[in-house]
């Protein structure tokens, strides 16, 4: 009885697998990595993250301020706002950080009140982030030796699968576009990119080094949302 | 051997754990810096937040001191002693690690129910605050429970000297403790600190396990140590110690630990107004709970002393407070408190920020100046005791209170260019001051309570203070923070390149830990006004 019970199933079973559609295979690296750049470059807005581990990179040419990581909103096509963390000896500040264009604006390190510098003066996320020369179309251009590593779930997003994708990427616009702290050599990446937005939830750059290498990790959300960016009062 | 028929040692046992949990009070008030830099909190928004590290400690040391007494009363003090013990060893434990897996642990649960990516640095602060008042709170408990069964352990007679000897080891701990976290930080890393009194709790846990085994000669009740495993053959034989009777006052404990939680909130919370948002018209800033949280406070208070008068077995007799030496020595308690820890946080301050050059130096330096301070305080405490007993409490009292305040109005002289040789007679002469006063305003409010009352009475007199300390410490950090806002805002120019920023910051800090030491001498002025209500009667003169 229970045998012939177990062979029904079995039958059944073979029919719904013959009849079910065939699994997609997943869009190539190259693929996921173009359609991830788009998906950012069209985004009006988002949130990100960008933290430093490792050996330290610095802010200024005596090495005494290092960059330790930046929280804050980027809004296309040119306006972002963020909280800089630096680590000088003995001491570990918040700088606030504006950009509008071409006006740019910090906050003083005593007293936390705005101040406008002349573009260029310090790190810059409206730069790193330019949907036309910042690390989107660097994306599209600048990586290379792509490889999908299959579909991972990152410990600080339960649940969620996404493609996880390695290659390496020419460090010298990324030198240039972040004030001079990652690059210019060729830094490994890993990028996670939803398979159905193809919105890119983090990226880690790793750089090359002799002894103990610098750790970029980029993580970013509220994709499309566009935050109030309003000079300093 | 029944350890319990050498009484003595079990209170050296019990006083060992008693000391480290008061070490552990004062230990961070010359590492912070260190501790601050180390876990990456940046120093103009997350000063009063790392400011916890130390109010969170003195908060749950006090509450847990408010009814765990009253606790071991009820289920026993082996029990409860060794409880307070392990939650001690636990949080020392987890203040170590605070900024590894528990800090890990708590973003991935943070994970599961939200978005985005906290702060790693606020998530590792968050642990370790949690951690030291873990700590705390056993730490806190150890005292009522080792005072209560001192009681226990004698009879009337030498029982006071025995709860001295326990307040004085208490006190003594936190006097010593910025000594020993300055020279372990010289060292070793500060996380030390809490690793090392993991041996020493587990040694102690044995022997406190063993020692307490087999209840007092004379004292057959389970619930007394509740070792042993014996039945109760007799009820006890002495009316005064009342262990097994009574409920507990759970009602009670949850109203003060509430309202002491609402006093530290709302007075702490005003700096998160400040940096960068400070109108400086407007002086002080509140933030928007600061109010209805004081307001909390108060009323919380209210209903617990609402509750005490009418609980059956309440956890401190308001009858009590009617004895004026009572009431006043609580009050001048609370205020040399208030101005004590301004002394014991602000030294360290004033040398990291001005004097030192490495948080290494800074760390060892406020340790060893702090002694120019503590070390007088406790000699100091042996005349104050033997005047007290000669000439009564007032006289002591009020000589070490106007002392207290000549030493804070020296310390207002002090500039970043002051040696450390000139400031030395200002700290010892403050630390004079607080000495003489310790002695009498202790024995004022042991030697008012009727025999009965003398556990809960020795009790008050640590958490008066301690409660003085606590809104010392955050009212202090509050005003500071936004003293310096205002100050920065008006003394420092537009665009000021980063060499002027750091001559303002310094001068800022050089006038606020200023004006900090004023406030605190007007505190302790204001201390003579109880300790001149105190009279001797020749009972008081006899037991003192």
């Amino acid at each position: 009885m229970s045998l012939r019970r177990g062979g029904w199933l079995w039958l059944v079973f073979l029919l719904l697998a013959g009849c079910s559609k065939p699994t997609p295979l997943p869009p190539s690296p190259d693929e996921i990595v173009a359609r991830a750049a788009a998906r950012m470059k069209s985004l009006p807005g988002f949130h990100f993250v960008i933290e430093r581990t490792g050996a330290p990179a610095f802010l200024d040419y005596d090495e005494t301020l290092a960059f330790r990581r930046a929280e804050g909103d980027f809004v296309t096509p040119d306006q972002a706002q963020a909280s800089v963390r630096v680590i000088a000896p003995g001491l570990v500040v918040d700088v606030g950080i504006l950009s509008i264009g071409e006006r740019y604006w910090q906050t003083n390190l005593l007293t936390g009140v705005w101040e406008e510098f002349p573009p260029g003066t310090g790190f810059n996320p409206a730069q790193m982030f330019d949907p036309e020369i910042g690390f989107q179309p660097l994306m599209e251009s600048d990586l290379t030796d792509l490889a999908l590593n299959g579909v991972e779930e990152l410990e600080d997003l339960p649940g969620k699968k996404l493609y996880a994708v390695a290659g390496r990427l020419s460090g010298e616009r990324l030198f240039q576009m972040s004030y001079e702290m990652i690059g210019p050599e060729t830094i490994d990446v890993r990028l996670w990119v939803d398979p159905q937005t193809f919105d890119l939830y983090r990226v880690i750059l790793t750089e090359p080094a002799d002894a103990e290498p610098t750790v970029w990790q980029m993580d970013f959300w509220d994709f499309g949302v566009v935050a109030k960016i309003e000079p300093p009062q | 051997m029944n350890a319990m028929n050498r009484p003595a040692l079990i209170i050296i046992l019990i006083s060992l754990p008693i000391f480290i949990g008061a070490l552990d009070l004062t230990v961070v008030s010359a590492v912070l810096p260190h501790v601050v830099y180390d876990l990456e909190i940046p120093l103009q928004t997350g000063l009063d937040d790392a400011a916890w590290v130390v109010s969170g400690y003195l908060l749950a040391y006090t509450v847990a001191m408010t009814f765990m007494g009253r606790l071991s009363d009820l289920i026993g003090r082996r029990k409860v002693y060794l409880l307070a013990l392990a939650i001690f060893a636990a949080g020392s434990y987890l203040v170590a690690v605070a900024d590894t897996w528990p800090t890990q642990l708590a973003l991935r649960a943070y994970f599961l129910v939200a978005s985005g990516r906290p702060d790693p640095a606020y998530a590792s602060l968050a642990m370790l605050v949690a951690a030291r008042m873990i700590q705390a709170f056993g730490g806190g408990a150890m005292v009522p429970v080792g005072m209560a069964l001192a009681g226990d352990l004698y009879p009337p007679g030498p029982r006071a000297r025995i709860l001295g000897v326990i307040a004085a080891v208490d006190t003594a701990g936190w006097v010593v403790g910025h000594l020993y976290g300055g020279i372990l930080t010289r060292f070793f890393d500060w996380r030390m600190i809490f690793w090392l009194n993991l041996p020493v709790c587990a040694l102690a846990f044995g022997l406190i396990y063993f020692a307490l085994a087999k209840p007092p000669p004379g004292l057959p009740h389970p619930k007394n140590t509740d070792g042993g495993g014996e039945t109760p053959s007799q009820p006890p034989q002495s009316e005064e110690h009342g262990w097994g009777r009574g409920k507990m006052d759970w009602p009670g404990a949850l109203l003060i630990a509430l309202s002491l939680i609402a006093l530290n909130i709302g007075l702490g919370s005003n700096s998160e107004t400040t940096y960068g948002t400070l109108d400086t018209q407007k002086g002080i800033a509140w933030s928007s709970y600061a109010l209805p949280m004081l307001a909390a406070a108060a009323a919380l208070f209210g209903l617990f002393i609402w509750r005490q008068a009418r609980a059956a077995s309440p956890l401190i007799s308001l009858a009590l407070f009617r004895r004026v030496n009572f009431s006043a020595a609580s009050l001048a308690n609370f205020l040399v408190g208030f101005s004590l820890f301004v002394a014991i946080a602000n030294v360290p301050l004033f040398i990291n920020t001005l004097v030192a050059e490495t948080l290494e130096q800074g760390a060892w330096d406020s340790g060893w100046m702090l002694s120019a301070l503590t070390v007088p305080m406790a000699l100091a405490s042996i005349p104050g005791g033997w005047m007290s007993s000669r000439w009564g409490y007032r006289l002591p009292a009020v000589t070490g209170v106007l002392a207290g305040v000549a030493g804070f109005v020296m310390m207002t002289t002090w500039r970043a260019a002051t040696p450390y040789g000139t400031m030395i007679p200002h700290l010892a002469l403050a630390g004079v001051g607080f000495g003489l006063t310790m002695a009498p305003i202790a024995a004022a409010v042991i030697n008012a309570a009727p025999s009965e009352y003398r556990g809960s009475a020795s009790a008050l007199v640590i958490i008066f203070r301690l409660v003085g300390m606590t809104v010392g410490v955050s009212s202090m950090a509050t005003y500071g923070l936004q003293r310096a806002d205002v100050l920065s805002r008006q003394w420092l120019g537009a665009a000021a390149d980063l060499a002027e920023t750091i001559r303002v910051g310094m001068a800022v800090a050089e006038k606020v830990i200023q004006e900090t030491f004023i406030i605190a001498a007007i505190v302790c002025s204001l201390a003579l006004i109880p300790v001149l209500w105190l009279n001797t009667n020749s009972q008081d003169r006899r037991t003192s």
